[in-house]
C-alpha cells in the first residue's frame, strides 16, 4: 500500500536518520579502532587456530597445506608412538611438577612478608618497594645475574661455597636455580596484592576476637584468612597459569638443558619452551601441530581461569540485597539532604583497591 | 670469599636468635606481670611484633638485593679479575668501564658486531609507540562504554571480558601466521601492532571511569561540548592516574617482553631485535670470558625500567594492589 508521505514526517524520518547516524557514527569512531585491532589480533587467531589446528600446515610452502582433520590432536592426545605426543606431555609434566613446587611457594612467602610489612614497621614502604623491585626487571637481566652468580668455573656462589658445582649442567641443581629465579622476580606481584587485602582487613574484626579471647593463631586463621581469601584465589590462580606460561626463565638460564639424549625438549623444558623451540626449528610443516598444541594447553588454562572465575564470583543473594538497601538509603539521604553536595562519587569503583 | 659467606650467616644467625631470644623474654616478663615501667619495656610490650617484622624485612631486604647488587659490581669488574680472582667483590685492579665498551664492539661468531645501540632504539619505539597508541585507542573504547549509549553495548563488553579467559599461548601460532599473512613478520610493527587489541587495560580504564560521574558529562553535552571536547577537557584530566598507570604497566610489558619478540624475530636479522632479545642471546652462548659483558648487557636493559620505577614506585605499586594485574 503506496501511501503518500508528507513532507513534515519525510524530514522528520530523515532527522531521525541522520541523528542515528551521527550517533552511531560517533559509536564507531570511538570504539572502532580498538574493535578492528581486537578483531584482527584476538578474535581472528582464535578461529584461524583452530582452523590451523585441523590441517598440516606450513608457513613457508602453501601448497603442502592440507586437511588433517582431527588427526593433529589424536597424536597428541593419544598416539604413544608419535614424538609430538611423548615431547608434548614429557614437556608438560616437567611444566606440573615445576607448578606443584612452586605455587605453595610463590604463594606462602609473600604471604608471611605481607604480614610482615602491614604491621607497618619504621621504612616500610622503603621495603615494601625494595621487595617487589625485582619483579619490574627485565627476564633476561635477572637471568643474566643468575648465570653470573651461578657459573660453574667463575660464578659467585661457587667462589663462596668453595666447591665447583655444575649448577646449570645437572637437571636438579638446574631446576633449583630456576625455582630460585623464578621466586627472585616472581612473587612480587603476589606480595602487592596480598598486603592490599591485608591493609583493608576490617580492624573492628580483630579487635571483637580479642574480646571473646581468640588466640593469636587463632585469629590469623579465623579472622584473617578468611577477609584475604579473594586475593588468596587470586594470586594462586595467576601464580598457576603464570608458571603454565614459564618460558624466559628457563630460556635465559639452560635454553632446556641439559639434553636428553632420546628426546629434542632437555630435562628443564617446560611446555612454552618446546612450542617455541618447534615455531623456531628449520621445519615449517609443523604449524598445525604447535596450533593444536596451543589449543590443547589453552584449552587447560582455559578450564583453571574458569574454575578461578567460579570461585571467586559474587555471591548474588547477600550482596544484591545489601546493595539494594545501601541504594535505598543513599536515595532516602539525598531526599533529606537537598542542596547539600550529591552522594560521593567514587563509590561505584570496586572497593577492593588501594585507591588512588 | 669463603669467610664474607661464613661471617654473613654468622650475622643473619646471631640476628636472628637473639631476636627471638628477646621475643620470649618480653612475652615471659609480661605474662609474670614482671615488666618494668620504663621507655623501652614500654616500647617492647607496645611494638613488639613491629620490631620482629622490622629486624627480619631488614635482613630479608639485605639479602635480597644480592643478585642486583651483584650485577651492577660485576658490570664493572674487569675481564682479568674474572679470571684470576673470580668471585670478588671489591676487584683488585680498580672498577673499569670496558665492560660497557665492549659489550658495544661485540662480535658474534659469524664476524658481525651485535648492533646493540640497534636494539635499545628499537626497545623504545616498540615500547613507546605501543603505549602510546594502546592508551589513545582504548580510552576512546572505554569512553564509548561508558559515556555513549548505544544497542548491544553491554554484549559487545561482555564478549571483551570472555576472551580474557583464553589464554595467548593458544593462538599463538595463527598470530605468527595471521601476521606473515599480512606481511609485516619481518619489521617491529609485528610487535607492536598485536599487542592493540588487549582487553586488560581497556578493562582497567573503563573501571575507572565508572567512577566519574555522568552528570558532569551529561551538563557538558547540554553546554553542546561534542564528545570529543568532553573526553580531552573533561575525561582526561579525571583520569590521569589511570592512564598513568596504564601507561607504565603497558611500557614495562612491551620493554620486558621476549617470548613474542623471539617467537616472531629470533629467526630474523639481529638489526631488527628488540634488547631482550639480544641480551638473552649475547647471555646464551654462555662462554665464561663474558660474564662482565653479560652483566653490563643486563644493567643497561635494566637501567630505563630502573628509572621509571625509582620515580612511579607508589604509583605503580598501588596499581598492581587496585587490580591485581602482575606487573
Amino acid at each position: 500500500m503506496a501511501r503518500m508521505t508528507t513532507a513534515s514526517e519525510y524530514a522528520l524520518k530523515r532527522s531521525k536518520r541522520k541523528q542515528f547516524f551521527k550517533n552511531y557514527g560517533m559509536v564507531l569512531l570511538f570504539l572502532g579502532p580498538f574493535l578492528f585491532f581486537f578483531g584482527l589480533f584476538c578474535i581472528f587467531p582464535l578461529f584461524y587456530g583452530i582452523v590451523m589446528s585441523l590441517m598440516k600446515y606450513s608457513i613457508s610452502d602453501p601448497t603442502q597445506n592440507a586437511w588433517r582433520g582431527l588427526a593433529n590432536f589424536w597424536k597428541i592426545l593419544a598416539d604413544s608412538n608419535s614424538v609430538y605426543n611423548s615431547d608434548f606431555w614429557y614437556s608438560m609434566k616437567n611444566t606440573v611438577l615445576f607448578a606443584l613446587i612452586l605455587v605453595p611457594l610463590a604463594v606462602i612467602v609473600p604471604l608471611i612478608a605481607a604480614i610482615l610489612v602491614n604491621s607497618e614497621p619504621r621504612g616500610y614502604k622503603i621495603f615494601r618497594a625494595l621487595i617487589y623491585f625485582p619483579a619490574i626487571l627485565p627476564v633476561s637481566a635477572s637471568g643474566v645475574i643468575f648465570i653470573a652468580l651461578f657459573g660453574t668455573n667463575f660464578g659467585y656462589v661457587n667462589q663462596w661455597i668453595g666447591e665447583t658445582v655444575a649448577w646449570l649442567d645437572k637437571t636438579t641443581s638446574a631446576w633449583f636455580v630456576i625455582i630460585l629465579l623464578c621466586l627472585w622476580g616472581g612473587w612480587g606481584g603476589n606480595f602487592i596484592i596480598l598486603s592490599a587485602g591485608l591493609k583493608n582487613v576490617d580492624k573492628s574484626l580483630y579487635e571483637a576476637a580479642s574480646v571473646d579471647g581468640c588466640s593469636r593463631w587463632r585469629r590469623a586463621f579465623a579472622v584473617t584468612l578468611p577477609a584475604i581469601k579473594p586475593q588468596l584465589i587470586v594470586c594462586l590462580f595467576t601464580t598457576i597459569i603464570g608458571y603454565f606460561g614459564l618460558y624466559g626463565q628457563v630460556y635465559v638460564l639452560t635454553n632446556g638443558g641439559p639434553a636428553n639424549p632420546d628426546r629434542i625438549p632437555g630435562s628443564t623444558a617446560t611446555i612454552m619452551w618446546y612450542l617455541q623451540s618447534l615455531m623456531n626449528s628449520d621445519q615449517y610443516d609443523v604449524y598445525g601441530m604447535v596450533s593444536a598444541m596451543g589449543l590443547t594447553l589453552g584449552f587447560i588454562i582455559g578450564c583453571i581461569t574458569g574454575l578461578q572465575l567460579f570461585l571467586t564470583r559474587e555471591r548474588k543473594s547477600g550482596t544484591k540485597l545489601a546493595k539494594e538497601f545501601a541504594a535505598y538509603r543513599k536515595d532516602k539521604e539525598r531526599e533529606t539532604l537537598i542542596g547539600t553536595e550529591p552522594a560521593e562519587a567514587g563509590s561505584a569503583e570496586e572497593g577492593g583497591g588501594g585507591g588512588a | 670469599m669463603n669467610k664474607i659467606l661464613l661471617a654473613a650467616i654468622i650475622v643473619i644467625v646471631t640476628v636472628c636468635v637473639s631476636m627471638v631470644v628477646l621475643d620470649f623474654v618480653v612475652v615471659g616478663l609480661k605474662k609474670r606481670k614482671a615488666l618494668g615501667e620504663g621507655r623501652l619495656a614500654r616500647y617492647l610490650s607496645k611494638n613488639l611484633f613491629r620490631l620482629n617484622a622490622f629486624v627480619f624485612l631488614l635482613l630479608f631486604c639485605i639479602i635480597w638485593l644480592v643478585p642486583i647488587v651483584i650485577g651492577v659490581i660485576g658490570s664493572f669488574t674487569s675481564q682479568y679479575t674474572f679470571e684470576n680472582h673470580p668471585g670478588q667483590l671489591i676487584p683488585s685492579d680498580g672498577f673499569t668501564f670496558d665492560n660497557y665498551i665492549a659489550l658495544f664492539s661485540k662480535y658474534d661468531t659469524d664476524g658481525t658486531r651485535f648492533p646493540v645501540e640497534r636494539w635499545i632504539l628499537n626497545s623504545f619505539i616498540v615500547s613507546t609507540v605501543s603505549t602510546v597508541l594502546y592508551l589513545t585507542i582504548a580510552g576512546f573504547a572505554a569512553y564509548a562504554f561508558v559515556f555513549m549509549k548505544f544497542r548491544g553495548r553491554n554484549l559487545v563488553f561482555y564478549i571483551l571480558i570472555f576472551t580474557m579467559v583464553i589464554p595467548g599461548i593458544a593462538t599463538m601460532t595463527a598470530q605468527l601466521a595471521n601476521i606473515a599473512n599480512l606481511g609485516i613478520s619481518r619489521s617491529l610493527l609485528a610487535l607492536i601492532l598485536p599487542s592493540l587489541g588487549g582487553v586488560g587495560g581497556l578493562y582497567l580504564i573503563r573501571q575507572f571511569f565508572l567512577g566519574i560521574p555522568q552528570d558532569l558529562i551529561e551538563s557538558a553535552r547540554i553546554d553542546g561540548s561534542s564528545n570529543f571536547r568532553i573526553f580531552i577537557k573533561i575525561v582526561l584530566p579525571l583520569a590521569k592516574s589511570v592512564f598513568l598507570v596504564q601507561g607504565l604497566f603497558c611500557f614495562m610489558g612491551a620493554w620486558n617482553d621476549l617470548l613474542w619478540p623471539q617467537v616472531i624475530l629470533g629467526t630474523a636479522d639481529k638489526s631488527l631485535w628488540t634488547l631482550q632479545v639480544g641480551i638473552a642471546y649475547i647471555a646464551s652462548s654462555k662462554t665464561a670470558n663474558s660474564i662482565g659483558i653479560n652483566l653490563a648487557s643486563a644493567i643497561v636493559s635494566a637501567v630505563p625500567i630502573l628509572i621509571l620505577y625509582i620515580f612511579t614506585q607508589n604509583k605503580i605499586i598501588e596499581g598492581v594492589a587496585a587490580t591485581g594485574v602482575k606487573g
